[in-house]
């Protein structure tokens, strides 16, 4: 690519797209960690000392939980997306039918962002010598309209499945190879620490405080880990009692 | 808003011609036929079809013993801009203050614009003819000629009577 000094605004749309391209996977993962720490945590306080149950809960919980996640987003991002189209098809029919509408409102949005006049009306006059270059600023300045993402929603929900199956693993993982206190102090830990992991780094693509939003995820995982196991403790003495 | 019949306030406007600025008074409009039309706003994407429009009538209006003014509520620098982009030949009276769009009674009032209205003129400065539309639908100018020319017989002019075809 020749130096044309634009290096540092191709960084910046690398970065957005990296960012883009990330949310599912962090998405899913950070759901895959919180969700089966909660299920396995609360299975584990009913029956702590059926490793195996806690372990068949955490699997088939998991699994299901991320078909449909993956599904959900399949679906949504389809009419998402057959919305986006419909939207824009009626669009493009009313800047088809009365172009000078659209001139006129960009003319409007160019003046109140601060053009003078004649400024602005030979901005959109420029704008208006490309019939297609008019109707994206018209689409997306005036209508708020994104484009149509160019990303495979199938591609999309794969990545979101098997980032719920990664995520699960942590907190399912210990009890598979540890057994009673040991396994599941294990798995609040090890979750809270990817959990620690991602906030770190959601914070860091966002340009917050990286350790503030880390230390911010691993108190949610301790939360809902902990929350789980007593509410599943409480159940199942309550219903150990109830049934003898 | 004035009516048929009434004479024009008085006023004393800065105004843009082609290559330079100025001023007209009502004064100015004595002895003439003038077709005075005020519109919204200079640099609109959906004004220029009436204002080249008229531009392209100006030669037939004089000829008529007739002068075309535009006003609207533009600076005089914006309507000088106004001029050059589009190559028109008549002047364009800055309102600035709003003053005469107010006292013609066409000022809308909300946004401070001008509504579409056009008022031909007599050389005894009284209005003989008054037109306003809503600000989305443009004028016919060529109506706006066949009035000046039914008005300048000085007789009765049947419906849709209509020199400029017999031409």
């Amino acid at each position: 690519m020749p130096d044309d000094g634009l290096e540092p605004v191709e960084k910046s749309k690398a970065r957005i797209e990296i960012k883009g391209k990330t949310r599912d996977l962090v998405f899913g993962m950070q759901d895959g960690l919180i969700s089966i720490l909660g299920l396995v945590a609360g299975v584990y306080g009913a029956y702590a000392d059926h490793g195996l149950v806690v372990v068949i809960t955490g699997v088939t919980g998991a699994i299901a939980a991320a078909i449909s996640m993956a599904v959900g987003s399949l679906l949504s991002s389809e009419a998402e997306r057959d919305l986006l189209i419909a939207e824009i098809e009626e669009a493009r029919k009313l800047f088809e039918e009365k172009p000078y509408l659209a001139q006129e409102s960009l003319l409007h949005k160019f003046i109140d962002a601060g053009l003078d006049k004649p400024s602005a009306y030979t901005a959109v006059k420029t704008l208006s010598q490309n019939e297609d270059v008019l109707f994206d600023n018209f689409r997306n300045s005036i209508l708020d309209l994104p484009a149509v993402e160019k990303e495979n929603p199938y591609i999309n929900a794969t990545v979101m499945f098997f980032a719920f199956i990664l995520g699960s693993l942590f907190p399912i993982l210990p009890f598979i190879f540890l057994t009673g206190q040991t396994a599941y102090y294990t798995a609040l830990i090890s979750t809270g620490s990817a959990l620690f992991t991602l906030g770190t780094l959601k914070g860091y693509f966002a340009n917050e405080n990286a350790l503030k939003s880390g230390l911010k995820f691993f108190i949610i995982a301790v939360i809902a880990g902990v929350s789980s196991e007593f509410a599943g403790t409480v159940v199942g003495d309550l219903l150990t009692s109830f049934l003898a | 808003m004035l009516g048929i019949g009434e004479k024009i306030p008085e006023f004393d406007r800065p105004a843009a011609f082609p290559k330079k600025t100025g001023k007209i008074m009502s004064e100015d409009l004595k002895g003439v036929w003038t077709i005075l039309f005020f519109y919204p706003e200079d640099f609109s994407f959906i004004c220029p079809t009436e204002v080249t429009g008229y531009n392209s009538h100006i030669k037939e209006v004089e000829e008529l013993g007739g002068r075309i003014i535009g006003v609207s509520t533009d600076s005089v620098d914006t309507h000088s801009a106004w001029i050059n982009e589009l190559d028109i030949s008549y002047p364009l009276i800055s309102d600035e203050d709003k003053s005469l769009s107010r006292a013609f009674g066409v000022l809308d009032e909300s946004d401070g614009r001008a509504n579409r209205a056009t008022f031909i003129i007599g050389p005894d400065l009284k209005i003989h003819f008054v037109m306003v539309t809503s600000r989305n639908i443009g004028r016919s100018v060529t109506e706006t000629m066949r009035i000046l020319m039914a008005i300048k017989t000085g007789d009765s002019c049947p419906a849709d009577w209509n020199p400029l075809e017999e031409k």
